[in-house]
């Protein structure tokens, strides 16, 4: 299927905690080992591949990104002789820039935000005729290389083995979109998605509340989040929330409007979508249990992923009990920015709201509830 | 390797951090992702399998094991669909036991220190025509397991490429015979073997110090720590350390004497041995960068390997600068003993160390090594 791919068949590891705690058959694709650390090595290295292919070897890279979507370019360049220079704005980490810099990127740090980053990459590739801006998450391309994700689902899973879902985080749907790609090539376009973001991060269940479909009653008696102005995507046929700023610490998210053809994706496919918001302290819980359990530190966006994974009551609202245990794949979509300073910080934050007691909010599909807020055996 | 293997053939992936460090082309084997979380996954695995073609699957494994080794044979014995029983010791942590139970294991806890829980064992085994004793570290049979590590590392390495050194932990040399096994059979024997202990947990490098071989000067030369007493082994023509007690906090290293068939590997083999001691704090140093780096908590004995990753000076003592970068494989052994707050302890431990100032030692060979602390 991809031939000269670059990025790793990673393993998908069955988890004996998780599963024992859900009764279920719980397996973890470990993207977190691609060699950028995060499954963007996929669809990027997949776009770079077709950057050479269509503009030669003295093709020059150039992607604006705070992070991981950066650290992929920088490597797929590496990998393929070519140039690369990513624009970041000002408070990157200098781990991440150096990691970069490790691979052979040039590195301009400008604007104070992503969006001000994001115009510099534009006007540098406008005005070099060798160059190709590298997408962060609305291109074809680039879903096309993260669908190989569910290519070596179908292949590591036992045989014959169809998922009863999938989990996975959404930023601005990029990841989202392979995964309904890969599942709409292989014959499992019926297979329940679950999509998980922070409520300060929530720009696919807002859009997706915007359109009629999978959501609780119809579009019009949603009320729209204040912040939030919607739009109508022409191309796509799809309305799109914007969302005037982002408050959560999952950072890596980071997408204040998402891609119109995967909402579309999402609203148009058989098994589809639930749609799920949870708070960063609820994550960061999962992040706690999952650095103990699996001894791997995920970052906040791709710990969303695990918080179903980490409690049975939100997990049963999701994939609803059969006769049956179920098999259920989480994506660990991985990620750099995540450090040891960081769990300390997510510990004190995470004893603070178990010592208020109360319980977690969660938003699915246009519905809220809550969750008891369960503590941990350390 | 055997088609109906239970282990996965783990990642080789490039460590872009270390290679940048170390000005060479850096390899982590990640068994870490084994499903009991440890390469002995492998060996005993396979020890497994080959126990229910000799006995049937009414089989019963036994094993005596504070971790690693009892939840990998746990795990095989879940998938193999035979009984477990784990005998440890009282000090045994409860999320051990946990593991263990998690993967349908019966364990039996008894006795204060690992060999009660041993004896405890045995007699098992003794008293029921069933049971299978399952080693921990010496036999062929988990050598043959272990060295499926090698086969995997030389189709996953660009072009096929012998490396310029493997590294890896040694606790009782189960994990390094494998290794040497298997790089014989692929015709790697002449790779130089790195194996790394701690000063306080080290029967490998004294028993290789026990003997002629790559060690400098004669054996008669050099002195035998208080504490130990060396044993002639006839089998394999070795002499083999007995260590009293061991006092490092590696604890999955655990074994006061290696295996003499191991010992013996080492010496014969063409690519040598380099055997090296270092200090637990400067593993723990190792393993809070890995984490920072890999976003991956490995244990002491574990990160043990990882020493000369991240101290310059004591790689390039052991793997000398040649025209080319060179080729390098650490094996990430894995091991779930390890938690965050380790982790917050280990860190104060380093900086405690650093605040302090002056050197690390470091043993190599017979001969002592002093390493700039450097962050």
């Amino acid at each position: 299927m991809y031939p000269d791919k670059l990025w790793l068949e990673t393993p998908l590891v069955k988890s004996v905690h998780i599963s024992s705690l859900l009764g279920c058959d719980a397996y973890l694709k470990f993207e977190t080992l691609q060699p950028p650390q995060s499954f963007k090595a996929r669809g990027i290295s997949h776009f770079a591949q077709h950057a050479v292919r269509t503009h030669g070897p003295g093709v020059h890279l150039m992607i604006a990104s705070s992070g991981n979507a950066g650290l992929a370019a920088a490597w797929a360049a590496k990998a393929l002789g070519v140039k690369c220079t990513v624009y970041l704005p000002h408070g990157a980490s200098q781990s991440t820039i150096d990691f970069m810099r490790k691979d052979g990127a040039d590195v301009v740090v400008a604007g104070s935000y992503y969006l001000e980053a994001y115009r510099r990459a534009k006007q540098a590739a406008e005005a070099d005729p060798s160059a190709v801006l590298v997408p962060s998450y609305n291109d074809p391309v680039l879903w096309d290389g993260h669908a190989s994700l569910i290519h070596d689902l179908r292949q590591q899973l036992p045989d014959g083995t169809t998922p009863d879902a999938i989990f996975c985080s959404a930023g601005g749907g990029g990841l989202a979109g392979g995964i309904m790609t890969g599942c709409k090539a292989v014959g499992w376009d019926h297979v329940p998605v679950v999509t998980v973001e922070t409520h300060g991060s929530n720009c696919f269940y807002q859009s997706l509340s915007l359109n009629d479909g999978p959501f609780v009653g119809i579009a019009e008696s949603r009320k729209i989040s204040e912040g939030t102005t919607a739009q109508h995507d022409q191309e796509h046929d799809v309305n799109v929330a914007h969302l005037d700023k982002l408050t959560s610490r999952a950072t890596s998210l980071g997408a204040t409007s998402p891609s119109a053809a995967v909402v579309k994706m999402a609203l148009q496919r058989a098994g589809g979508i639930k749609s799920v918001c949870v708070s960063d302290e609820v994550t960061m819980q999962a992040c706690l249990s999952f650095a103990e359990d699996h001894k791997t530190l995920v970052e906040l966006a791709c710990a969303v992923t695990l918080t179903p994974a980490y409690d049975p009551t939100l997990f049963r609202a999701l994939v609803p009990p059969s006769d049956k245990p179920a098999t259920v794949v989480f994506v660990l979509c991985g990620g750099f920015k995540i450090s040891l300073q960081d769990l300390k910080e997510y510990e004190r934050i995470v004893e603070a709201e178990l010592a208020a007691g109360g319980e977690w909010d969660i938003a699915l599909n246009g519905q809220n509830f809550t969750i008891p807020k369960a503590g941990w055996d350390r | 390797m055997s088609p109906d293997k239970l282990w996965l053939e783990t990642p080789l992936i490039r460590s872009t951090h270390i290679s940048s460090l170390l000005g060479c082309n850096v390899y982590l084997k990640l068994d870490t992702l084994q499903p009991p979380q440890s390469f002995k996954a492998r060996g005993i695995s396979h020890y497994a399998q080959h126990a229910v073609r000799t006995h049937g699957p009414g089989v019963h494994l036994i094993i005596a094991s504070g971790g690693n080794a009892g939840l990998a044979a746990a795990w095989a014995a879940k998938v193999l669909g035979v009984k477990c029983t784990v005998y440890l010791p009282h000090a045994a942590s409860q999320s051990t036991i946990d593991f263990l139970r998690k993967d349908g294991a019966e364990v039996v806890i008894g006795g204060d220190y690992y060999l009660q829980a041993l004896q405890r064992a045995q007699q098992a085994v003794e008293a029921d025509p069933n049971a299978v004793m399952v080693p921990a570290y010496d036999d062929p049979i988990l050598w043959e397991g272990h060295a499926s590590l090698v086969h995997e590392i030389k189709s996953q390495l660009p072009e096929g490429n012998a490396p310029d050194a493997i590294f890896c932990s040694v606790g009782g040399g189960g994990l390094a015979a494998g290794i040497m096994e298997g790089c014989r059979a692929v015709g790697w024997d002449d790779v130089p073997l790195v194996a790394v202990e701690t000063h306080g947990s080290n029967c490998f490098y004294q028993s290789l110090s026990l003997n002629e071989g790559p060690f400098t000067g004669k054996v008669e030369s050099r002195k035998v720590p208080e504490g130990t007493s060396a044993e002639y082994n006839k089998e394999h023509n070795v002499t083999v350390a007995h260590i009293a007690k061991l006092t490092s906090r590696a604890t999955s290293l655990g074994a006061t004497s290696p295996s003499a068939g191991a010992v013996e590997m080492a010496l014969k083999r063409s690519g040598g041995v380099k055997s090296v001691c270092v200090s637990d704090e400067l593993a723990m140093q190792a393993c809070l960068s890995f984490t920072e780096d890999h976003k991956t908590l490995v244990e002491l004995a574990c990160a043990v390997t990882l020493a000369p990753a991240y101290n310059p000076t004591l790689f390039r003592a052991l793997v000398p600068h040649i025209d080319k970068p060179a080729t390098v494989v650490f094996i990430v052994c894995g091991g779930f003993k390890i938690s965050l707050e380790d982790l917050k302890e280990y860190e104060r431990i380093v900086e405690a160390e650093f605040a302090a100032g002056g050197e690390w030692d470091v043993a190599f060979n017979g001969q002592g090594i002093k390493i700039p602390k450097v962050r």
